[in-house]
């Protein structure tokens, strides 16, 4: 994960594409530089599963346009792998008591449960940090 | 409706190398840090209950 501070005003979040989405977990790390180690462990972690990264950073961009719009979500999946996991991935964000056992099935048509493991995982990784970081740069902002 | 795949057990357990690395980012964000526990603890609980997590 990169140490960049995450700094800039809204307007500067929204324009970054979905490839800077990881470069935005700073404002939580100013205040707790100590989970910096533990936290970039765990990530890779999670990225050395049976998830390709491709798909990892496209579910951790649709969570960050959708919480602090600091990336763009991307197109639809190309297939219907990406498609099932994104909508999945999309539900996870905005309500995940929505997620029923259809939606999970779609993933498991293409994902192995281990897959499913790391995607639950690596999307409330996604969604906690996002959450963390609007808020720590909102006060921050708002100190400004 | 049933699920077409069923799961059995823990779902975490398919990864224990990830969630070993989750368990020691969760140990230092509870044991360090200036916000006590009993806050910590408050914040979880009325979290788990608000999201009907049964952890």
């Amino acid at each position: 994960m990169s140490s960049a501070t995450g700094g800039g005003g809204l307007a500067d979040r929204r324009r970054r594409s979905p490839t800077h989405a990881r470069a935005t977990n700073g404002a939580g790390l100013r205040v707790r530089p100590d989970l910096a180690a533990p936290l970039d462990a765990y990530r890779a972690a999670l990225r050395d599963g049976p998830l390709d990264d491709g798909l990892l950073d496209r579910c951790e961009a649709l969570v960050r346009c959708r919480i602090d719009r600091s990336a763009e979500a991307g197109e639809d999946g190309g297939n219907p792998r990406e498609r099932a996991v994104l909508a999945f991935a999309d539900q996870f964000v905005v309500d995940p008591h929505g997620i029923d056992d259809g939606m999970r099935d779609a993933v498991l048509d293409h994902c192995s449960t281990a897959e499913l493991a790391v995607l639950v995982q690596w999307l409330a990784l996604a969604d906690g940090m996002a959450r963390f970081d609007a808020v720590l740069n909102a006060a921050t902002e708002g100190e400004a | 409706m049933t699920a077409r795949h069923p799961i059995r057990g823990n779902i975490l357990d398919e990864l224990p190398e990830a969630w070993a690395a989750f368990e020691r980012l969760y140990g230092t964000l509870w044991s360090h840090g200036t916000v006590d526990h009993v806050t910590k603890e408050t914040a979880r609980l009325r979290n788990a209950r608000l999201t009907d997590c049964g952890l």
